[in-house]
């Protein structure tokens, strides 16, 4: 037999095809295995453990006892919580309001800009930032006494001192500012935006359409999945918001800042692991029916 | 490329499975090749680097560190067969120290404080929750009561059980809270010191006196308003705002309706200093209680002529300053907070902060925990470092610098071998007033009458949702209002809670509480008591308690 021969006979090198399939179907939970044990013990672990925590007296050390519903019966009755849901749910639609469709606009709008002009803004609007610096930073920025919103207030606008965040009315929205400068999800969408074909555009201005139309028709169903992962993204976030409220507010003035997250934490310092393992499975029963509501409602492709 | 050596596809899945393996043993803490554990006793006692620590290194130690050094060589020398392991952990992260003790990986030290919420209930029902370790056996062997300061060791309610089981080491005495305040400035309004018996009208006036240009007469957070509404009996757990109702779920209610006119004239003071008298140095994101923080800062610029503090910050506000201990008192003095109108203060003069052990420790690895901990912190280890500092530096003084002063054991005033006293070498004005305050009257406390609660119950947070809101808030608000929705959100929680305690016990305890405050209060506060403490008494306790 010859080498081309050898070559041309492929029973000769492959495998059996059954022993193909049983190395693929191997080789394949190799790679999805660690993946698996990530989300195990990360994931479904944890929630299975509070679930059943949320059950029981859930004690630092000792023997551990059922309550069943004894930790959601205290919560239901204790008028902190539905305080701390509503500040979260208005500080969710507040910040999605407010972060997650302005980018959007301001995406399409940077794409309009001559190449060079848009570079730049991209740098500034995008220039990444440590988490706790930023806080340091709006928090002077804050600052009543001496800070730079208290001078534009009062130097260059002429009104009385404002009260930013020690205003209970007020407090929310102006934890949300910095995240329509900071945090936008900006990025994705430019490149989403990237990622339309020229011709789409051209096909449009020949048959006539304007800015507006090329945007309303194009720009934003192509951006459809993406906008649907974002907004999922925004929605489990903003409703477990907690670094930045700690360190802005610590949840005041009178509650006014303090969610949900917040409010477990407390517990927890507290000694009371039950009632904030209650109050988790409380807040992610809560955020599943809103992300399943919204996946009802909302469709990712731009096609259909 | 010879065939022979190229990984296949099969070889790439063994070994991977051997890796994950061996991974997963080391997970689990097995070392393959450890063999059987030696016979060998030896005892690892794993710290958190405060307050033991293993000993330092470096070419140009301090004096406090080569005497730590010698002492802890000393020691080891005494306990062979025991090493000390530093560990990376934050023992006053509340957060880490739970999870470790839950998990048995904290360190074999840490403060009690921080699991039992700096109070005594809190700190009775960490105990009682397991959370420190009995350590009765190795606190009696190793004598550490002997070593101890007498009214330290009389003070036993944050180290002890009602029944006389230890569960911490004392470790440092930690005065009222109060106000450093700077002679040079208080000098030019013609005062040399503060009295004690000074009420919060004074501190009024006395910080409007001192604001003069830029400068503000008092740094401060809204956490002061805590401490001006206790002075009344208004507190989450004060005298006057919370009462005992056993037998109804959980033991206690909370009442703010009933003096409301004292909250609203705390409040007013507060406000009044904050937004009209222009005397304070503060900012609704102040927050901090520390000799590092902003409040602090402004004191040591003289741009404030007093903050808020205990005494343990005044070594660290020497070093800060790059005073010497005396330049320090020549600079600043300290007082304690200012008494309530009717002349009640909820203040102890000095409490004690003690440190608790690792509860999975085994009783000889407990016992040497604690030989080592009351050696180095009390007895002669403690007196070899300050040897050693007064050696290296041939100043007494050096020792209150790198040890904050008094200390928990028998030695605040003299130390064998270091001449002169204690006192004199943190300042004559410094040492008096703070020997003057540990020595005031202390007002029962209710946690070492009733049995410990494990479960705790509401927490503070309602109370400190209406204080940032009474304190800042540039919104209008009714303070009856806020009051009587206080009450009703405490209450309304505490009638979810159950209750754990003997109710028989808590009873007895409670009756004799009340009477040994009344008592106190008719010495030391009698217009409080006549206008304010009877009326509640007669009110609230006596129908339930007689």
């Amino acid at each position: 037999m010859t080498a081309s021969a050898e070559t041309l006979n492929p029973s000769s090198i492959a495998p059996p095809i059954e022993v193909a399939q049983r190395r693929r179907f191997w080789t394949n939970w190799l790679f999805v295995i660690p993946a698996m044990l990530f989300q195990f013990f990360w994931g479904w672990y944890p929630m299975v453990v509070a679930i059943f925590l949320s059950l029981t007296n859930a004690p630092i050390r000792g023997d551990l006892q059922w309550r069943w519903f004894e930790n959601y019966a205290r919560l239901v009755q204790d008028p902190l919580v539905p305080f701390a849901f509503r500040v979260t749910l208005v500080y969710a639609a507040l910040s999605i309001a407010l972060t997650f469709f302005i980018p959007i606009l301001v995406a399409i709008l940077l794409m309009e800009m001559p190449p060079k002009t848009m570079r730049i803004m991209m740098i500034l609007w995008y220039l990444p930032l440590s988490g706790i610096a930023s806080t340091l930073f709006w928090q002077y920025m804050y600052n009543e006494s001496f800070g730079i919103f208290q001078w534009i207030a009062t130097a260059v606008l002429g009104l009385e001192p404002q009260a930013f965040l020690s205003s209970e009315r007020w407090v929310l929205f102006w934890l949300v500012v910095p995240g329509i400068l900071m945090y936008g999800p900006g990025l994705y969408y430019m490149a989403g935006l990237q990622s339309i074909p020229k011709s789409y555009y051209e096909a449009a201005e020949i048959e006539g359409a304007g800015f507006w139309r090329k945007i309303w028709t194009i720009s934003l169903p192509r951006l459809r999945p993406i906008i649907a992962m974002t907004l999922t993204f925004a929605i489990i976030g903003s409703l477990q918001e907690f670094t930045w409220m700690d360190l802005m507010t610590r949840g005041g003035p009178n509650g006014a800042s303090r969610t949900v997250v917040m409010y477990m934490f407390t517990l927890l310092n507290n000694g009371r692991y039950g009632d904030a393992t209650a109050l988790a499975v409380m807040l992610f029963i809560l955020i599943m029916a809103i992300v399943l509501v919204y996946r009802a409602v909302f469709k990712s492709d731009p096609d259909v | 490329m010879s065939t022979s050596t190229r990984l296949s596809r099969r070889d790439f899945l063994r070994l991977a499975a051997v890796g994950a393996g061996a991974l997963a043993l080391r997970a689990c803490g097995v070392r393959p090749g450890n063999g059987t554990p030696g016979t060998t006793t030896r005892i690892t006692l794993k710290t958190g680097g405060w307050p033991i620590d293993v000993p330092f290194t470096g070419e140009q130690l301090s004096a406090f560190q080569k005497g730590y050094n010698k002492a802890f060589q000393q020691w080891l020398d005494l306990n062979p067969g025991v090493t000390v392991e530093k560990i990376e952990f934050n023992v006053w992260s509340a957060d880490a120290l739970r999870t470790a003790v839950a998990g048995g990986t904290a360190p074999f030290q840490y403060p009690i404080g921080v699991l039992g919420g700096w109070n005594v209930p809190g700190i009775q029902a960490s105990f009682a929750e397991g959370l420190f370790a009995d350590i009765t056996a190795a606190f009696h062997n190793n004598k550490v009561g002997d070593l101890l300061d007498p009214k330290v060791a009389a003070s036993t309610s944050r180290w002890q059980t009602r029944d006389g089981i230890v569960f911490g080491i004392p470790y440092e005495v930690v005065s009222s809270e109060g106000f450093f305040f700077n002679r040079a400035h208080l000098a030019e309004i013609g005062m040399d010191e503060i009295p004690l018996t000074w009420t919060w009208q004074d501190m009024r006036e006395l910080a409007l006196k001192l604001t003069k240009g830029e400068r503000k007469g008092l740094a401060m957070a809204a956490y002061v308003l805590d401490w001006i509404l206790p002075t009344m009996g208004i507190d989450f757990d004060g005298l006057l705002s919370r009462y005992p109702v056993p037998g109804r779920s959980f033991n206690w209610r909370w009442d703010f309706t009933t003096f409301v006119d004292d909250i609203a004239e705390g409040v007013n003071l507060w406000r009044t200093m904050y937004f009209e008298d222009q005397s304070v140095y503060s900012d609704p994101n102040f927050w901090d209680f520390s000799q590092n923080g902003q409040l602090a800062a402004a004191f040591y610029a003289e741009k404030a002529s007093m903050t808020p503090g205990i005494h343990l910050f005044f070594s660290d506000m020497a070093n800060k300053m790059n005073k010497t201990i005396r330049e320090a008192d020549e600079f600043m003095g300290f007082v304690r907070q200012p008494l309530g109108p009717l002349g009640f203060t909820y203040q102890l003069p000095f409490s004690v902060s003690a440190w608790a052990f690792n509860p999975d420790l085994n009783p000889e690895e407990l016992d040497k925990a604690v030989s080592l901990f009351s050696y180095m912190l009390l007895g002669d280890g403690f007196v070899t470092i300050a040897q050693e500092i007064y050696k290296e530096t041939g100043d007494p003084s050096e020792i209150v610098r790198a040890i904050r002063w008094p200390f928990a054991n028998k030695y605040s005033h003299t130390i064998p071998g270091v001449p002169g006293t204690l006192d004199e070498a943190t300042g004559k004005r410094y040492s008096e007033a703070i020997n003057t305050l540990f020595s005031q009257p202390k007002l029962p406390e209710v946690g070492e009458y009733v049995p410990a609660e494990v479960n705790r119950g509401p927490g503070d947070t309602p109370w400190y949702d209406k204080l940032t809101r009474w304190a800042y808030s540039t919104d209008p608000f009714d303070v009856k209002a806020d009051a009587a929705e206080l009450e009703k959100i405490l209450n309304q929680q505490a009638k979810t809670f159950p209750s754990g305690v003997d109710e028989k016990a808590f009873a007895e305890g409670i009756h004799r509480y009340y009477q040994d405050v009344a008592a106190f209060l008719q010495a030391n506060a009698p217009t409080f008591y006549e206008q304010r403490f009877k009326p509640f008494y007669d009110l609230r306790i006596k129908p339930e308690f007689g």
